[in-house]
């Protein structure tokens, strides 16, 4: 099968970016990958997508979110920029150290590391790619 | 905005079920809705021993983690307990990840969660 890809731009609204989770995973099933990989890129994209809504547009529904993926056989790569200042995922906090672990917020960015295999920011530190690799076949 | 029933509650003896009923749990206003139903059974109707039984759900976000920190916070300041159980493998993940299986007492399942409660 080849490459397919694909792109949206949505308001800052969290319906339409479930749509565009559906759309990716949708695709990502005609592909074959595997339940373990569609758990792992749903989960990073509701994180990045909602990262970009509420820290980055700051729920402006004047500005957008972009989403861009491209997906083959062997990995998907997406995409996901929003309109805001951007940030600098250094100065972030460690969520899992002993004083910070009862913090209500502050994981998606942990998780998004955690279960993709790349995690490139641009810059300025508003537009993230993520990029999954498919796992070998549970056979 | 309709709030729909986001947690199934039974009652075994003394000990509060609270079954979730969605298989995702991503999306914002999904995620407050299951706060305010989870905050209630302790705010409002002064439930003490709470199992929280994720059978059902198949995605959780940490915005919905955040949500399980604050429940978990609400029910030790009112003297109670809670346990979560019938977490399924990706989603245990998720907990190990950021190290909220220390934060949180979780059992396999929900006969583990009764047990001795």
């Amino acid at each position: 099968m080849k490459m397919k890809s694909g792109s949206a731009v949505i308001s800052s609204d969290e319906a339409a970016a479930l749509d565009v989770q559906d759309q990716i995973i949708e695709l990502l099933e005609s592909f074959s990958f595997s339940n373990r990989d569609l758990f792992s890129i749903r989960l990073a994209l509701a994180e990045a997508i909602t990262n970009a809504i509420r820290h980055g547009n700051r729920m402006d529904p004047s500005k957008t979110v972009t989403i861009e993926w491209a997906v083959s056989p062997q990995q998907i790569s997406v995409t996901i920029t929003d309109e805001g200042a951007g940030f600098d995922p250094e100065t972030l906090v460690d969520p899992t150290e002993e004083e910070n672990l009862d913090r209500p917020g502050g994981r998606g960015v942990l998780l998004i590391q955690n279960f993709m295999d790349e995690v490139i920011y641009n810059d300025r530190g508003n537009s993230l790619q993520i990029i999954k690799q498919m796992s070998a076949s549970e056979s | 905005m309709a709030t729909s029933r986001r947690i199934d509650v039974e009652e075994v003896g003394e000990v509060t079920i609270a079954t979730f009923v969605d298989k995702k749990i991503l999306d914002e206003n999904n995620i407050q809705q299951i706060g305010s139903q989870l905050f209630a059974l302790v705010e409002e109707e002064g439930r003490k021993r709470i199992v929280l039984d994720f059978s059902n759900v198949e995605y959780l976000s940490s915005a919905a983690l955040g949500k399980l920190i604050t429940m978990d916070k609400k029910v030790k300041a009112s003297g109670g307990k809670l346990r979560l159980c019938s977490i399924r493998p990706d989603i245990y993940e998720v907990f190990a990840i950021t190290k909220l299986n220390k934060l949180f007492d979780i059992k396999d399942t929900q006969e583990d969660a009764l047990q001795g409660f």
